[in-house]
């Protein structure tokens, strides 16, 4: 779920946003997060679904084809901003983390 | 062998567990959903065998939607990827099923699908529930009031009861469900924080079984009451073709519905015209149920043929020439409360060859609880009347005559009148007798309380 609108992303709305940087259909981001995380991160179609519409209603992504039903998607700015912003807190965790933990085994 | 089987299912739209659990089990004896409509679910015979289902949801998705929007398409696209075969959609909930041994979950993010089924209720369900509540307040306000401020008045009819209870139960039952559903919410999220999934759903299943129980008593209890005051078989036959009536009007206005989507009517156009004709199908209903209870409650009555407890000749020990008859009930009655009135009039040739004309008035109030037996006595002494020979009001008179608990009688402000309330066990008699000339004697008195006393 969006971590109270989209302040964080969970670890699929992560994914999904990464997959996006090349055009792609809704079945083959499932398909390419499957094989990017080695089967460790599953994104079931209700919730990709669910992901996709809050994400374009947020303009974090865009729709770019629609080819009879099939509709493919590609990241905005705002979404790459929204990614990098993930990123870095990410970053930031591991870090400290790091940071913690290297002073403890030191 | 039958192919096909409607059920009525009682499923509430948050409950994907109970659904998917309950489709699975029907698949395993042999019969799979076709479509999940809105009053029954259409399941047709196939090979008993292990079928797995999800739900999802899809906002946009409506029954009054001429069809599929392109969400539901976009949806249905990804589940086929993943290998998911759309089944049917019920409201919001879109239904799948799979054969394969270990498919992908349709939802792996369990804090998303709580936020989408809130969504999905807020939508849905909890207005109607409760915009329900608040017609079923308002309509159980107007009983409540009487039956506090005027409980005699209350229990002179069987409708406040059984208006007041039907409410009450609607009342109740919207108002569990929608607490269960919060419950299941606030557990659900509770669940989810510690990394577990959303919580399994209330007893609302019971709860609806208790209703409709409930429900069906309160029928009862109204049937009973009917024959009980009606009498007669077109009070019995009025109320049945109400009922029928009643289940033709839904099944009309789901066909109206259906028809609209059939002709591609857009979804606010169907949801107004189909509240429109609803609208206007149960005034017509309910004004056919008010005039025509009514009217077949009296034309049974009248045609009934009643024993006269007292009459003229009785109370005189006379003979009476041109003697009417006529009784009315007063109230439809409940099963604490009773009041009928009976009229007799007559004229009688005095010794000095006068024919003069007299009138016996008497109100028998027959009343199951000591409670309200009082309630109801008080109700008539401090019912004071207004004539022309003033303000009237009631005096305890000598009982003994009468052979009654208590007696009163009504006095004006420069005499007596030949109005008496008789007190006997669970019954109260009015009694009035227009005999211009005379009181009563003391044998008239003792005949009026044998004659008026409770039968036992």
């Amino acid at each position: 779920m969006a971590r109270e609108k989209f302040q964080s992303l969970t670890e699929q709305m992560f994914y999904i946003l990464l997959c996006l940087r090349h055009e792609l259909c809704g079945a083959d981001i499932a398909a390419q997060i499957s094989a990017m995380t080695r089967n460790r991160v599953t994104v079931g179609p209700g919730t990709l679904y669910n992901i996709l519409d809050s994400f374009l209603q947020a303009e974090m992504i865009e729709e770019t084809k629609v080819e009879g039903r099939k509709r493919s998607y590609l990241i905005t700015k705002k979404g790459r901003m929204m990614l990098d912003e993930e990123y870095r807190r990410l970053t930031t965790l591991v870090e400290d983390y790091r940071a913690c933990i290297g002073e403890e085994e030191l | 062998m039958r192919t096909t089987r409607y059920r009525r299912e009682t499923m509430q739209l948050y409950d994907f567990r109970g659904v998917e659990e309950h489709l699975a089990d029907m698949a395993a004896d042999g019969w799979r959903l076709e479509k999940a409509g809105r009053y029954f679910w259409k399941y047709r015979r196939a090979e008993p065998k292990t079928v797995r289902y999800a739900v999802t949801y899809s906002l946009d998705a409506s029954e009054f939607n001429p069809g599929p929007t392109d969400g539901q398409e976009v949806l249905q696209d990804l589940c086929s990827a993943a290998g998911w075969q759309k089944v049917s959609d019920w409201n919001q909930m879109q239904i799948f099923s799979t054969e394969e041994e270990n498919p992908v979950p349709l939802e792996t993010d369990e804090a998303l699908r709580v936020k989408i089924i809130d969504q999905v209720m807020w939508k849905a369900q909890l207005p109607l529930l409760a915009l329900s509540m608040v017609i079923g307040g308002f309509m159980c306000l107007g009983p409540i009031m009487e039956l506090i401020g005027n409980p005699v008045r209350y229990f002179e009819s069987w409708t406040n009861s059984v208006i007041l209870v039907s409410w009450l139960l609607i009342l109740f039952f919207y108002g569990s469900n929608a607490l269960l559903y919060r419950r299941w919410h606030r557990k659900s999220l509770e669940s989810i924080a510690c990394g577990g999934p959303c919580a399994a759903a209330g007893p609302y299943r019971a709860l609806g079984r208790v209703f409709s129980v409930l429900m069906l008593f309160n029928l009862a209890y109204m049937l009973t009451q009917v024959m009980r005051s009606g009498t007669s078989a077109i009070t019995v036959v009025f109320t049945l073709a109400y009922m029928v009536v009643y289940v033709l009007v839904v099944a009309v206005l789901e066909q109206a519905r259906r028809f609209m989507r059939k002709r591609q009517v857009s979804r606010g156009k169907n949801i107004v015209g189909v509240s429109v004709l609803g609208i206007f199908l149960f005034c017509v209903l309910n004004f056919l149920l008010i005039f025509g209870l009514m009217g077949s409650l009296r034309t049974s009555r009248e045609a009934e043929e009643v024993p006269f407890p007292l009459t003229l000749e009785d109370l005189t020990g006379v003979p009476y020439e041109d003697v009417q008859l006529d009784h009315i009930s007063l109230s439809p009655g409940s099963s604490l409360m009773t009041r009928t009135a009976y009229y007799v009039s007559g004229a009688r040739t005095t010794p000095d060859g006068e024919t003069i004309q007299e009138t016996l008035r008497y109100e028998i109030i027959d009343v199951k609880t000591e409670w309200l037996y009082q309630k109801t006595l008080e109700d008539r002494l401090e019912d004071k009347e207004y004539s022309t020979m003033g303000t009237m009001t009631w005096e305890p008179s000598d009982a003994a005559p009468w052979g009654a608990e208590q007696v009163y009688r009504l006095h004006y402000s420069h005499g007596k009148s030949n109005s008496y309330l008789l007190c006997f066990p669970g019954r109260l008699v009015e009694l009035n007798f227009t005999k211009p000339h005379a009181p009563l004697t003391p044998e008239g008195m003792a005949e009026a309380g044998r004659a008026l006393k409770p039968q036992t």
